[in-house]
């Protein structure tokens, strides 16, 4: 009976990488794609050992093994930590006996194994291959080689590819309309696995009887070097790509555009990571990185030259740009600088292989989907109007959104470049109601969508080139919104957001609602957006751990929170009030005490006291 | 001089003639009579009206002369609704102790009658209030009665119908006038004293445990309590039945709608009130005819919309629910000026 190994980890790469190096050496591999899955299944299969990621898309790796130790079951199993900080994570696993080794990434076959062997004893052997039979020495054949040559040769040759032969039954689920016999050399004669076939193979032709004639060396990924390198006038991206692709090569393929150089990533055929090392070009139409201290961005700039380390990698990892928005972050870059490559006329590329990648690439990397080349221009478009409609770059539409006078038209090319793009409902409506003459607030009005939210879906049309540029100058700079606006965790189930968002509108200086409903990063948002005050519905959400979190951040120190409870009761409302909440309101909560909340929290936001009194107050009678 | 309870005297100089029609038909819905005056060619009044209604343009910040010399000079202590052209913090609103009462656009006939019949209803200080008010008697197989009275910091009605000749009956409800207003929805069998009881329990100053022991030992576990304080200012609720629905309603607050049934069943609940709160108890959600699911699901958007008028508007929904299709029902209403 084999072994049983449960692989943690949301990385399909690693996850593909530790199935390939366990395949046929006595192991079942289960894999678990997040914590909570993970840990359900280590207590009930009991796994011989579990190979757990460090980054985990739900929880931290310390919270897995917390919850393993918690049970008598989990407390037994061996679990080797995987993470691209070894030295950092370590002592972090110190009281958690179940730990027994780490592995840093990326890591080879053997080593995982070694390691793997370590933790559990020595493996149940596979199934040992057929031994040839001793026979008598052959005489040489017409060709000049005896039989144990040729048998030498054969076994050189199979060592080399019998790690491809074992993925053929995943590529034959993949195959679809190919050619099966050129689908298959394709995958599996790649160049790395000829120059191992020809290396094993090289003492036949010396004429020299090998030392070792039982194995062939192991096909070990050659030197870092350039592999081949072209011009995609005479050899098209596209094509580079699908052969490095169906190649599944690992290594970084540079890509000279219009002054600029791309880096790739690759990992076993998929694209890990792309990068540039232009900054300026990298950063282009990203989120806002105007808060960055000014040297450490700098500084972040300079390596991204030298190394093409991606700026936002170098600012998290000194504190200035939140870790856990890297993943997301840096495959959008990604697809888009790759989206540019293949946009460019003309482009010289050179792959080298290599046998590591960058810890970030590692780190960091999420499988980019490669699109097809015509199909690269819509995508730059579709991406700029995803990345708009995202919570994080509306700091950056803020600074050029229109005022509620301004007048957009369509632009010119407008059909075409719409039915090239996948527009949400309220984007669609909006357009309806662009004619050149209705300004923002007619369109609020008239679509039903609130002004603010009108003007980020024409600051992002605009972007798209779907509407032509405002034709009236904003009234201010701001126009109708904010720098400092309220954020709300509540789904509206009770409607509660359109009243909310029109007191907000109706102050003197209208403030943005920003609703946070379904925000994988909750914290990164806040952090984002220094709100001057966060709503967050008690019934929906863990209210007194986000408010730890929100107090035990520093740079949120300002940040007015209001939590709001469907009933009074107090011991939970003073649980609240300790978690760090300013006021905890009880539905249905006062008008008044909401303006009272909000009127503080902008002018004392840094000395807000705990649990404000909620009082009734005059008040006037005119709007 | 004769004062006529029903009769409002509209200042027909302050009004253009679309909102003297309005005027006119929201006096008509209430049962009011309606008198309209005119400086230029003024008639003596031989009636004392109940009410002096006048427009007021937009932008203008002092009572015109017009509207001076009637309510003040020739009926002065007479009760003013003014109907406003310019919007207000919220739909209607009552300042001077419940003297005036302001109206925001859009002026609807729906809006107007509203306000009147509330400034009509029965002040229960008024020597022409009978001393059982606040007692309704049971309603007629088919039928239904109601109540309604006014004080300066709140309105508050009850409404009881009788079903079929067989139906199972409503609870009572039952009005406390004194030291504030409190509205009980009784259950079946409770006797007046076990009422009149927990109304003064509340009128008490108890801590929040110590009177929620209190009504537990006093009330039926299917009646519940809805008290405002003599001021206006404060709730207080016992609601230990969250099947009858519970509803506050109020521009004022966030959500606009509530059922207080589903989050008031652990005690005694104080909350502050706020000028606009319309308080709705209802023995059942079934005379919306929404069936069973009625006593947790919100309002329809027909009593959402009447709420947005006020109480006396959410009562002549009901009264018109129930004239059409008469079943067991009883409720308690109540709106803070």
């Amino acid at each position: 009976m084999a072994n049983k190994l449960l692989v943690i980890d949301d990385s399909l790469t690693v996850r593909k990488m530790v199935e390939l190096s366990f395949r046929n050496e006595g192991w079942s591999i289960d894999f678990a794609a997040n914590g909570a899955d993970g840990v359900s299944k280590a207590l009930s299969t009991a796994p011989d050992l579990v190979l757990l990621d460090f980054v985990l898309p739900d929880m931290k790796a310390t919270d897995v093994c917390e919850r393993l130790a918690a049970s008598p079951k989990g407390a037994d199993l061996a679990v080797i930590l995987m993470s691209a900080k070894m030295e950092r994570v370590r002592d972090l696993f110190k009281n958690y006996p179940m730990v027994v080794d780490f592995v840093g990434k990326p890591f080879s076959a053997t080593d995982i194994l070694e390691r793997a062997a370590r933790a559990r004893g020595p493996v149940k052997a596979p199934a040992p291959a057929p031994t040839p039979v001793a026979a008598p020495e052959p005489a040489p054949t017409s060709d000049g080689f005896s039989f144990k040559d040729k048998e030498v040769a054969a076994n050189a040759v199979f060592q080399s590819i019998k790690r491809e032969l074992a993925s053929i039954p995943e590529w034959t689920r993949k195959l679809g309309a190919h050619p099966p016999a050129l689908y298959f050399a394709r995958k599996i004669l790649t160049p790395e696995v000829v120059e191992s076939i020809l290396g094993g193979l090289r003492p036949l032709y010396r004429g020299l009887a090998p030392a070792e004639p039982t194995v062939a060396p192991a096909p070990e990924p050659s030197a870092d070097g350039p592999s081949f390198s072209g011009q995609t006038s005479a050899f098209p991206l596209g094509d580079v790509l699908s052969l490095l692709a169906s190649g599944g090569r690992t290594g970084e393929l540079r890509i000279h555009h219009d002054d600029k150089t791309v880096l790739c990533y690759w990992q076993s055929g998929e694209v890990l990571l792309v990068t540039s090392l232009d900054p300026v070009h990298y950063a282009n139409g990203g989120p806002d990185i105007g808060s960055v201290p000014p040297d450490e961005l700098a500084s972040a700039e300079a390596e991204q030259r030298a190394s093409g380390k991606p700026i936002f990698v170098t600012l998290a990892a000194r504190g200035h740009w939140p870790e856990a928005e890297l993943p997301a972050l840096l495959e959008e870059r990604g697809r888009r600088m790759l989206a540019g490559a293949q946009e460019a006329t003309a482009a010289r590329f050179t792959f080298r292989q290599t046998e590591t990648l960058p810890d970030y690439a590692e780190s960091f990397g999420q499988d980019i989907e490669i699109a097809a080349a015509p199909q690269a221009q819509q995508t730059l478009a579709q991406l700029t109007l995803e990345r708009l409609r995202r919570p994080s770059s509306w700091r950056e539409a803020q600074l050029h959104l229109p005022g509620a006078e301004a007048v957009y038209a369509r632009a010119a090319g407008f059909s075409a470049r719409l039915v090239q793009l996948t527009v949400s409902a309220n984007e669609q409506r909006v357009l309806t109601l662009i004619d050149g003459r209705h300004t923002v607030n007619h369109i609020a009005q008239r679509s039903g969508i609130g002004a603010p939210e009108v003007a980020r879906i024409l600051y992002r049309l605009a972007a798209t080139d779907l509407v032509a540029a405002p034709l009236a100058r904003p009234s201010s700079r701001h126009g109708a919104i904010s720098l400092r606006p309220v954020m709300i965790l509540e789904p509206d189930r009770d409607g509660f957001h359109t009243p909310l968002r029109e007191l907000l509108a109706g102050r003197a200086e209208p403030l943005e609602l920003i609703d946070l409903a379904g925000e994988p990063d909750l914290l990164g948002a806040i952090q984002r957006e220094r709100p001057a005050l966060v709503i967050l519905n008690d019934a929906s959400t863990d209210a007194a751990d986000v408010a730890r979190a929100i107090r035990s951040a520093p740079q949120l120190a300002n940040v007015s929170l209001a939590a709001i409870v469907d009933s009074q009761v107090k011991a939970r409302m003073d649980d609240l009030a300790a978690a760090g909440f300013d006021a905890v309101l009880v539905k249905p909560v006062l008008y008044s005490d909401l303006s009272k909340l909000i009127a503080s929290s902008f002018l004392a936001a840094n000395s807000v006291s705990r649990t404000r009194s909620m009082e009734n107050h005059g008040e006037d009678t005119r709007r | 001089m004769i004062e006529r309870a029903r009769m409002a005297v509209v200042v027909g100089d302050t009004m253009d003639s679309g909102t003297l029609q309005s005027l006119g038909d929201a006096c008509a819905r209430v049962g009011a009579e309606i008198q309209v005056w005119k400086a230029a060619g003024s008639v003596e009044h031989e009636t004392w009206p109940a009410l002096v209604i006048a427009a007021l343009a937009a932008g203008v910040r002092q009572l015109p002369e017009p509207i001076i010399e009637l309510a003040d000079r020739r009926f002065p202590g007479t009760q003013v609704l003014l109907v406003c052209d310019e919007p207000l913090v919220r739909p209607t609103l009552t300042l001077q102790r419940g003297r005036l009462t302001l109206i925001e656009p859009p002026a609807t006939v729906e809006r107007m009658a509203s306000r009147i019949r509330l400034l009509l209803a029965t002040e229960p200080d008024d020597v022409r209030t009978p001393p059982n008010a606040g007692r309704l008697a049971p309603p007629d197989a088919g039928a239904f009665v109601s109540q309604e009275f006014r004080r300066a910091a709140w309105w508050a009605a009850q409404l009881a119908c009788g079903g079929a000749p067989g139906d199972l009956q409503a609870p009572r409800p039952w009005l406390g006038l004194d030291r504030g207003m409190t509205a009980v929805l009784t259950a079946a069998g409770m006797e007046e004293g076990q009422v009149e009881s927990a109304a003064d329990l509340v009128r008490r100053d108890l801590a929040a445990e110590e009177l929620s022991a209190a009504l537990e030992r006093t009330l039926d576990p299917h009646a519940g309590l809805v008290h405002l304080t003599e001021d206006g200012r404060s709730w207080l609720i016992y609601w230990p039945c969250p099947w009858r629905p519970l509803w506050l309603f109020s521009t004022q607050r966030l959500p606009r709608w509530s059922n207080l049934a589903l989050s008031a069943n652990t005690g005694v609940w104080r909350l502050p009130a706020v000028a606009g709160d319309v308080v709705a108890a209802l023995s059942s959600g079934t005379a919306l005819g929404d069936g069973p699911a009625a006593a947790t699901a919100p309002p329809p958007t027909a009593v959402s919309t009447a709420m947005l008028d006020g109480g006396p508007a959410l009562l002549a929904f009901f009264e018109a629910r129930l004239a059409s299709a008469p079943r067991p029902f009883s409720c308690l209403l109540a709106e803070v000026r």
